[in-house]
């Protein structure tokens, strides 16, 4: 299975790499940091499921790149691009945030989740909440992967 | 319109509006309009230039792989409406102006943090010029003259070894103890020192500048401070850490138990962080001379460094090609600490500070179970990704950098970088700034990271000890003054900074420089900022002229005010006139 995982928290996507890798049959995992850098592989690449942080820098941090415009909902604007291409693969959120955004613009895990749903019925798998302290999370993952497998 | 009078809902239809729009036209960009404007009503498309074609809007699009490249691009389109909207030049010229100093730094920044790892090899190569010749000279009466057998089975057994790769044979030989290899170590010995220790142009005087000298402790600390609040002070040097005010408020704890239970874990955090800095400034950035000394910047010499100078002297080498055999050798240990270093950092100290949030995350769970900590949890993620990004950016401090930009630069240039270095050290000053009309053309050729390395301090020193609690002002003046380019930094300082024992201080610093006491505390950090800038002006710019020398003074005046004023002699500067 190809797994695109797109985060540009360093320790996290090592934990994500690991599970995808321990978990699922005959992996394939690449990482991306950015949005930019996770639009670009979703478009040119294959993959089977698609990864997502929620907030991301727009290009890739680093080499005297300081990441651009930070973006609060970056996961929810590469969910609106893959519809836009009509690519029709699987997503799962993975996110340590309780809430995003600022003022008027901000939601709550919950409803940022609700809304993901309604706008994208065909593909978005579910928000699973990430603590670095405890493991919930892998449980949680590996209940929007049966999903993929039924 | 729903965008600036609603909600931005919506804002992705407009951006992928601006992307279809260039599809349809055949383009990726938008600064490519100007081969077919004539196809549109000229209003619409500076609308579209204008409000459209910005950053927040063009990086939705994969057209573009970095800010730079964006950045770029709204030059062009503001070029391009400089030519179609004539009625709004001026803003249009505004705004180019701020981008192209905007990528200027961004340019400049990148030079500054390549040249943090910095040996003076000009200095370095006069010295040793002077002081290794002589000695040379015999090493080579030796070689030409003929060496023991036993020098001669040495040093050819090492070429094989290099030949072959053998690293662990190289390892195993040992240069008999004789008048030609003593001649041998005293000079790499005396090359060594200077390369790494010589406080003037030295490996370690810069280190301690450009690195420990508060710049690496202020950026791994930023995303912990400023808009975190997660990270507080202490009161003093020795004492304990500022209670962490500003969350206990947001949280809205009153139970005093909870309150000092929570302020206990912050100041456990604060000081096992910045421990951790002080571990890596105190045990890591340090030049190691001897087994004894700490320190991941390795110099220490053992048996195989001489063994393998040894045999790269032939009796056809120069004293030029012996230096540069010298460079390329310590260079080379230099790369080796310089890996040991980022190593260090990535595997071990990125983990640490990672595992310092997590247990900071679980007690203030535990402490704050029945309080709404969204807020505290949600600022705790995301220092933690902005923590890695620091560090990653500090670890690319580590890497050698062989060649250095010289493109010319102006005074306000110099300015602005110090500023920007400021603030990614995580201080925050405002300035006000007045460079005499005289200076317009004027523009420097190399130095840029000394005239930085001089401003930072100076800049810093007024973020750090005016003592005042909103935002301190500098009030920087440039000028000619004779054959000085003059620097004077003003800034007012709280009256409870204006001591007797802070007067005493900085009249023991003016003497010590006045009796050039000052070299053996450039390479120590806490206090040595006027040292160090006297270093880099008696060095970096030491006059060609005699008559005019490096000038700086500093004191308190009026009420409440405190100067600084550097004067850097013309001669030593390469200046290029704009025409």
């Amino acid at each position: 299975m190809n797994v695109l995982i797109v985060e540009d928290d360093e320790a996290k996507r090592d934990q994500l790499k690991d599970f995808f890798e321990t978990q699922i049959e005959d992996p394939l995992v690449n990482c991306k940091r950015s949005l930019q850098g996770g639009l670009k592989e979703i478009i040119s690449g294959d993959y089977d499921l698609i990864v997502l942080d929620m907030s991301l820098p727009t290009y890739d941090i680093g080499g005297g790149e300081d990441g651009g415009r930070p973006q609060s909902y970056a996961g929810r604007e590469i969910l609106r691009q893959m519809d836009r291409r009509e690519i029709n693969k699987p997503v799962v959120v993975v996110t340590q945030f309780d809430k995003f955004g600022k003022g008027a613009d901000s939601l709550s895990r919950n409803a940022l989740d609700d809304q993901l749903q309604k706008e994208h019925k065909q593909n978005y798998l579910g928000m699973v909440y990430y603590n670095p302290a405890v493991e919930i999370w892998k449980k949680d993952l590996i209940k929007l992967l049966r999903i993929i497998y039924r | 319109m729903y965008s600036k009078n609603i909600d931005s809902y919506k804002d992705h239809l407009r951006n992928y509006a601006y992307e279809d729009f260039l599809l349809a036209q055949g383009i990726e960009t938008p600064s490519e309009l100007h081969g077919i404007i004539d196809k549109f009503d000229v209003s619409k498309v500076i609308y579209f230039l204008k409000n459209i074609c910005v950053e927040s809007v063009m990086d939705v699009s994969v057209s573009f792989s970095s800010s730079k490249e964006l950045l770029k691009e709204r030059l062009a389109v503001c070029q391009l409406l400089l030519k179609i909207d004539k009625e709004n030049t001026s803003s249009h010229q505004e705004e180019i102006k701020n981008i192209s100093r905007e990528l200027a730094i961004k340019d400049r920044m990148r030079e500054i943090e390549k040249s943090k790892i910095y040996v003076d090899v000009d200095s370095v190569t006069e010295v040793a010029s002077k002081s290794l010749k002589e000695n040379f000279a015999r090493y080579m009466s030796f070689i030409k003259g003929g060496i023991s057998e036993k020098d001669i089975k040495v040093r050819s057994t090492a070429r094989e070894k290099l030949g072959q790769g053998d690293v662990t044979g190289l390892l195993n030989l040992v240069l008999p103890e004789n008048e030609i290899n003593a001649i041998l170590e005293s000079m790499v010995s005396e090359f060594r020192d200077q390369f790494v220790s010589s406080t003037q142009h030295g490996l370690d005087g810069y280190l301690s500048t450009r690195i420990r000298h508060g710049t690496l402790s202020g950026h791994i600390r930023r995303p912990l401070e400023a808009n975190s609040n997660l990270i507080t002070n202490k009161y003093s040097d020795k004492g304990e850490y500022k209670k962490n005010e500003y969350w206990i408020a947001r949280i809205g704890l009153t139970d005093k138990k909870q309150t000092d239970r929570l302020s206990k874990a912050f100041a456990e955090f604060s000081k096992e962080f910045d421990d951790l800095i002080k571990k890596i400034i105190s045990e890591w950035i340090q030049v190691k001379k001897s087994q004894n000394d700490k320190g991941l910047i390795d110099f220490s010499l053992r048996k195989y460094n001489f063994v393998y100078l040894s045999s790269l002297v032939t009796v056809e080498t120069t004293f030029e090609q012996f230096l540069d055999q010298l460079f390329a050798h310590f260079f080379d240990i230099l790369d080796a600490s310089l890996v040991s270093i980022r190593n260090g950092l990535n595997l071990e100290i990125k983990p640490e500070v990672n595992r310092l949030l997590t247990d900071l995350q679980k007690d203030i769970e535990s402490i704050c179970s029945d309080y709404d900590i969204t807020e505290l949890n949600n600022t705790i993620s995301r220092a933690r990704t902005d923590l890695q990004n620091s560090l990653d950016r500090v670890i690319e401090w580590f890497r050698l950098s062989r060649s250095t930009k010289d493109e010319p630069f102006g005074v306000e240039e110099a300015i602005n970088i110090s500023l920007a270095s400021l603030e990614a050290s995580g201080y925050s000053i405002t300035t006000q700034v007045d460079i005499s009309e005289e200076m317009d053309n004027f523009k420097i050729q190399g130095k840029l990271p000394s005239f930085v390395d001089i401003l930072f301090i100076i800049l810093e020193n007024v973020a750090r000890h005016s003592a005042i609690s909103d935002t301190p002002e500098a009030n920087i003046k440039v000028k000619f003054d004779d054959n000085i380019l003059l620097f004077r930094v003003e800034n007012e300082v709280a009256a409870s900074a204006i001591t007797a024992e802070q007067r005493n201080k900085l009249s023991g610093i003016r003497k010590a420089l006045q009796e050039k006491r000052f070299l053996a505390s450039v390479t120590k950090e806490g206090g040595t900022g006027f040292y160090k800038i006297q270093k880099t002006l008696s060095h970096d710019f030491r006059p060609l002229k005699s008559d005019f020398n490096p000038k700086l003074d500093f004191d308190f005046f009026g009420d409440n005010q405190f100067f600084v004023e550097v004067g850097i002699p013309i001669h030593s500067i390469v200046s290029v006139s704009e025409n």
